[in-house]
């Protein structure tokens, strides 16, 4: 991270917290657990995915474990059994889910303490959740300007980038084969592409990774839900608690 | 990171008592100004929103250690991540928007940090245009792609503009601010063999294979850059079928993409930990991780 020159106390706050703006808008779930493996930290991507309980989930300790398989808590076998080398750095999880859902991939990597003090509560680690059954939510609208899609060329489009494939997609779209296969053509040509596995990945490297439906105003936070249901777990208790007419 | 020392004073996290936000949010126990934060509360931002949520009702330095563990995130992550204000001057930038913003492809930084773009781009009436949405609360103008053309004729770059009101009460934060994610499609997706091997199964060659299909290169090129024949391509594009259970080259793309493609770990070390039943392991593998339960004892935070 770099800050600009002259950069005040004040201001480098402000930045954190648009740091975190920046975390909850990411299609990648993220966690920063502490030494005993609590949750310090969750982005909105990771709420989503525990609410579900489905692969992983908070235990009744406040420590993340895994529901299916033998019960492991993720962090005694992860933190506390770093190896002494300096190179591990990270470790990858597959953790299996229900049936017929695609396993979650889980990196775990070790956070270097940044202060010369030694405190517990300081993030031990940072959990990354990447879960291929999220939808990537891309807005059709945002890939419209990006490459002067037309609507349903925009919709074609978000379906190729599930993985949905080309029959797929005229079923979900209802559109004749031929139809859905001059969208495809106009899609290649505006994207400049000359596969449907190209273009999926070119989708993918200039949009996958940001969550597309960014929510910028909210209007009942006092309840904590925000108008996008459960993807937002959020809590607003300074303002529960502050003197408010 | 770049910040600093000195600047990172955590002691001011604790709550006014008058209109409960934190200090370094404005709290100040001052009657007028505390009104007025009031006021601006009773906007509902959602940029304060997350500030309180993290500073919730904590008045040791935990928020700063949360803070500071979501910047190492964005430096990790393979998407360029800057703030920048009304006039476009840069004020933070994560890893990957820095290299791109070298590269001077497109998209540079000025000698006084301003962001510039090649002409016809009109980025700062963009930046100004969002964050002015952003203060009238036209939800719909406050978020804007654009792609910028490269001199070099690589892909254009997306810039992905977001606005949040910035309510603080310091007079020299007290502005608009954008929230900018720089993504280049020509950038190579950070994924280590390792963990593709790890993650499906893959042998050697098939996962360099699955590289290159990640990468958008078809079957063709990816015979020509492994120096194989086309028939031993299908074989491996079949194995990684099978092993991911997708059944079209783009399905696989995909999958991919959701499954390690999002997060760069390029140049970190992955341990394997078997957890639940996904694969069987080798034998050398399982006693890798079982040795390292003995290293419990001596774990230390660095």
């Amino acid at each position: 991270m770099v800050t600009a020159r002259g950069t005040t106390r004040g201001m480098i706050k402000s930045l954190l917290g648009l740091g975190v703006e920046a975390l909850n808008q990411l299609n990648v779930g993220f966690i920063a657990i502490d030494d005993a493996g609590g949750l310090l930290l969750t982005n909105s991507t990771a709420k989503h995915i525990l609410s579900t309980r489905d692969g992983l989930e908070v235990t009744s300790e406040g420590t993340l474990s895994s529901t299916h398989g033998p019960l492991l808590n993720l962090m005694n076998t992860s933190v506390a059994a770093w190896p002494g080398n300096s190179h591990a750095h990270s470790r990858l999880f597959s953790v299996p889910r229900s049936a017929g859902r695609k396993s979650l991939t889980v990196i775990v990597r070790r956070v270097v303490q940044i202060s010369s003090t030694q405190d517990s509560d300081a993030p031990a680690a940072l959990v990354f959740i990447l879960d291929p059954e999220l939808p990537t939510d891309a807005s059709s609208a945002e890939l419209r300007q990006l490459y002067q899609l037309s609507s349903a060329e925009a919709r074609l489009a978000r379906l190729l980038m599930e993985g949905k494939t080309f029959d797929a997609c005229c079923e979900e779209l209802c559109v004749q084969p031929s139809t859905a296969r001059m969208h495809l053509c106009h899609l290649f040509v505006k994207t400049d592409v000359q596969r449907q596995s190209e273009l999926v990945s070119l989708l993918f490297k200039s949009v996958g990774l940001v969550r597309m439906e960014p929510r910028v105003t909210m209007r009942n936070s006092g309840s904590g839900v925000d108008n996008k249901g459960n993807r937002r777990v959020a809590s607003f208790r300074r303002v529960e608690s502050g003197e408010r007419s | 990171m770049t910040m600093p020392q000195n600047q990172l004073n955590t002691s001011e996290y604790s709550n006014c008592k008058i209109c409960g936000m934190s200090h370094s949010n404005g709290g100040r126990e001052d009657a007028k100004k505390c009104a007025e934060i009031k006021n601006k509360l009773d906007m509902e931002d959602i940029y304060l929103t997350e500030i309180a949520n993290l500073l919730d009702c904590r008045s040791d330095n935990r928020p700063f250690y949360l803070l500071m563990a979501g910047f190492e995130v964005l430096d990790m992550l393979s998407v360029g991540f800057a703030v920048s204000n009304i006039s476009g001057r840069v004020l933070l930038s994560n890893r990957t928007a820095e290299q791109i913003l070298a590269a001077s492809d497109g998209l540079a930084v000025t000698a006084r940090g301003f962001l510039r773009s090649p002409r016809g781009c009109a980025l700062s009436d963009l930046i100004e245009q969002t964050a002015n949405a952003v203060q009238d609360q036209n939800s719909e103008l406050s978020s804007v792609a654009l792609a910028i053309p490269r001199p070099s004729g690589k892909r254009p770059l997306i810039l992905l503009l977001r606005s949040v009101r910035n309510v603080s009460s310091e007079p020299d934060i007290a502005e608009t601010l954008t929230l900018l994610f720089i993504l280049d499609p020509e950038m190579s997706v950070a994924v280590g063999m390792s963990e593709l091997r790890e993650l499906y199964g893959f042998t050697r060659a098939e996962a360099r294979l699955a590289n290159l299909l990640m990468e958008g290169n078809s079957l063709e090129k990816c015979c020509h850059q492994l120096g194989i024949g086309r028939s031993t391509a299908c074989t491996h594009l079949r194995q990684l079928f099978r092993k991911t259970g997708a059944r079209r080259q783009s399905e696989l793309v995909s999958l991919l993409f959701k499954s390690i493609g999002l997060v760069g770990t390029r140049g970190l070390l992955p341990v394997l930990f078997e957890i639940g039943l996904a694969r069987t392991r080798s034998e050398g593998r399982v006693m890798k991780s079982r040795s390292s339960f003995a290293h419990r004892g001596v774990h230390t935070a660095i």
